[in-house]
């Protein structure tokens, strides 16, 4: 498969994630999980297929890949104690 | 015997230990950094004002949000197919794809001033509501650095116009292409935050 048909597939599947989104609006569906779950995989795609960052590059990539988890988890722990 | 600079061994070229440059990830990390201590803002007002965030989204315009995001990727995928021309040595198809990013640079920016138009006609504004205040911030943030993106595309498409770049070095179009994937990345996690949790 050329690097063309692999990079259409994955942008045509970012485009799907994001009409997922949208349609889950409409219908009330996304809440938190689901949402968070399409949002993680698009950002995964992005930074592994458009930035290119797989194997050549292991250590910018778990360092990427540990922003997008790690800082969603570290927002939830500290705006619950700035909450509380 | 004569000494030339000729009969010094050259060295290959050291690979650089990231794609790109240094110079991008510290402006990479800089900007993710940033963006995340906004994130944290979210999170905050979002749990100190929760009945804001929950009306919130519904006042935005969700089809100029929804068209954003797909002009974004859509933008993204232009400058990987510019990245994947030049490395095969096709400079013009190569500018095609970058002068394409950068259109939808500039569709994202006119989206965006139609937008921000809409919401002062429906009196979507920062004053009174946590939620609407926190939308501003975020989005007027992102803008700005598409902004320094469509000029780092500006300087790669001149640079590529004037034959720069090559299969073997073209780290320029690859800087430039990097910045733009992380502001991509930036606006992936507002769409949903800002036009879509509830």
């Amino acid at each position: 498969m050329s690097a063309e048909t692999v990079m259409t597939r994955i942008w045509l599947l970012l485009v799907g994630l994001t009409h997922q989104c949208r349609i889950g609006r409409r219908w009330r569906l996304v809440r938190d999980r689901p949402d968070r779950t399409g949002r993680l995989a698009s950002n995964m795609l992005v930074i592994r297929h458009f930035m290119e960052l797989d194997g050549r590059f292991p250590r910018l990539h778990r360092l990427m890949n540990g922003y997008i988890v790690l800082v969603p988890a570290l927002l939830f722990v500290l705006g619950s104690v700035f909450a509380g | 015997m004569q000494l030339t600079l000729d009969a010094i061994p050259h060295s290959p070229p050291a690979r650089s230990p990231v794609p790109g440059n240094r110079g991008i990830w510290v402006g990479i990390f800089c900007e993710l950094t940033e963006f995340a201590l906004m994130f944290l803002a979210y999170a905050y007002f979002r749990l100190t004002f929760p009945e804001d965030f929950h009306r919130g989204p519904g006042l935005l315009n969700t089809t100029a949000g929804v068209a954003n995001t797909l002009v974004m990727l859509t933008s993204s995928y232009c400058a990987m197919r510019a990245m994947i021309a030049i490395r095969r040595n096709r400079s013009r198809a190569c500018l095609r794809w970058l002068a394409a990013t950068l259109g939808l640079g500039v569709v994202f920016l006119l989206v965006k001033a139609w937008e921000f138009n809409w919401n002062m006609a429906h009196g979507v504004v920062g004053t009174g509501n946590s939620f609407i205040a926190m939308y501003y911030y975020l989005t007027l943030n992102h803008l700005v650095h598409v902004v320094w993106g469509c000029l780092g595309l500006i300087w790669a498409l001149l640079r590529t116009w004037g034959g720069a770049y090559s299969p073997a070095d073209h780290e320029g179009v690859e800087a430039a292409t990097l910045y733009w994937h992380a502001t991509d990345l930036a606006w992936i996690v507002i769409f949903p935050l800002m036009y879509v949790l509830r």
